[in-house]
């Protein structure tokens, strides 16, 4: 349990880092706001 | 009986199953009775229980041809078993439409959550422990200690290579407990846990919605880290994220619906059979099967409690709390755990709802469990040498 549960939470670790890296490199597109706006240019 | 036996040979063959009959045969029928009886009655992984079930009351008719060792003649279970178990293909395959199920979009949006689902992997280890203290080989113990990760495939897959003998009960253990984690965790988690615990709210502060983009590259990543880190590890997280990236790829669907629907409803129907084909009396009538149940029971214990008193320590050190009751959630029974964890939450406070929170860890708990297998698989030959 010495070697594996640590070695566990620093493979986990990385998963954590590189998720979130890959999270903030590929960032969700603002599809709402960009609605809004057409919406308000139509107007 | 010998002189008319003597007389007309063809009786001894037609009689010969009540002649091979003992009392353990109807032990393991009751055995199989039971399973079934669970799986109707009770809904307990009727699409697991009830062909183990079965197989198990064809393994145990003497001389059934169902499960013949005879060359030439093998029984249709033994076939099976060569063809999906010992070669570990079954496990695998039920991973690709496992992962094809899996959206991981709540793991991805909170990272963290991944940390109660390592967390919640301690029992795995403890229980290989003490698996070992009461007289298991290291490479067996590593086996029953997987059971406590809730996790059928896994459990199959690292028993097939370390512990083949031990399959039929291994499995058993490992699908019936997945099946009582509404029986099993609420008690854990009430005894580690305050009422103003259970009551937390949790919020969901900096969380961004995750783009298409990344759920596409997310299960490519993850195959290639575990696979760095322990190459033996990448047919278990490798098929689970190749069902999830057919999934999220979004240019396969008859592929993706093939392996949710098709390949795993095929692949469930003969694992169960042919695993309870593999509990023959001789194998499952054991004082060792007894313990193997009994350490398994423990483990899924302590991975439960493993999860929530990791998130107790977070809230000691963190400003935003947490509900502990989600770590608990770190276990593979997906979506079963998430889901009974939620309902405790809404009946402790009926406007506290945490799913969302509670099913991002059992996500997690998904990935973490196949990585504590790929573990084993990787230590397990190093450190017992």
């Amino acid at each position: 349990m010495t070697v594996a549960l640590p070695t566990m939470f620093a493979v986990i670790g990385v998963f954590i880092v590189a998720t979130k890296a890959l999270h903030a490199a590929f960032p969700a597109p603002i599809e709402a706001e960009d609605d809004e706006e057409e919406y308000e240019d139509e107007e | 009986m010998e002189v008319l036996i003597q007389q007309y040979p063809w009786l001894d063959e037609l009689l010969m199953g009540f002649f091979g009959l003992s009392w353990k045969h109807v032990v393991m029928w009751a055995v199989g009775a039971l399973l079934i009886y669970l799986a109707v009655k009770h809904d307990y992984e009727p699409s697991l229980l009830l062909p183990i079930g079965f197989g198990a009351v064809l393994a145990n008719i003497p001389h059934s041809s169902a499960v013949s060792t005879v060359p030439g003649e093998e029984g249709f279970l033994i076939v099976l078993y060569n063809a999906g178990i010992a070669n570990e293909l079954f496990p695998v395959l039920i991973f690709v439409a496992i992962g094809a199920m899996c959206d991981f979009t709540p793991l991805i949006r909170r990272p963290s959550v991944m940390l109660f689902a390592a967390a919640a992997q301690f029992g795995i280890f403890a229980t290989a422990i003490g698996a070992t203290l009461v007289g298991f080989s290291f490479e067996h113990a590593a086996s029953i200690g997987i059971i406590g990760a809730a996790d059928g495939p896994t459990t199959i897959y690292v028993a097939s290579r370390f512990a083949q003998e031990l399959l039929g009960p291994l499995s058993v253990a490992a699908y019936s407990y997945m099946s009582l984690v509404p029986v099993i965790q609420p008690p854990v988690i009430k005894a580690l846990t305050t009422e103003s615990e259970r009551k937390i709210k949790m919020g969901f502060e900096g969380e961004e919605p995750v783009s298409q983009t990344t759920k596409f590259l997310f299960p490519i990543m993850i195959t290639v880290i575990a696979g760095i880190v322990a190459p033996i590890s990448v047919a278990l997280i490798g098929s689970l994220m190749f069902g999830n990236l057919l999934k999220e790829s979004g240019v396969v669907d008859n592929l993706s619906n093939a392996a949710q629907n098709e390949l795993a409803n095929l692949i469930t129907l003969v694992l169960g059979i042919t695993i309870g084909g593999t509990m023959s009396a001789e194998r499952f009538l054991t004082f060792e099967v007894f313990l193997i149940m009994a350490l398994g029971a423990v483990a899924f214990v302590f991975d439960t409690a493993g999860g929530v008193l990791f998130a107790k320590l977070l809230n000691m050190f963190s400003s935003t709390k947490i509900n502990p009751m989600i770590g608990a959630c770190g276990i593979s029974a997906f979506p079963m755990s998430g889901r009974v964890i939620a309902k405790m939450a809404l009946k402790e406070d009926p406007t506290n709802f945490i799913i969302q929170h509670a099913i991002g860890v059992n996500v997690a708990g998904q990935v973490a469990s196949v990585v504590a297998g790929g573990l084993v698989l990787a230590l397990i030959p190093a450190l017992a040498k």
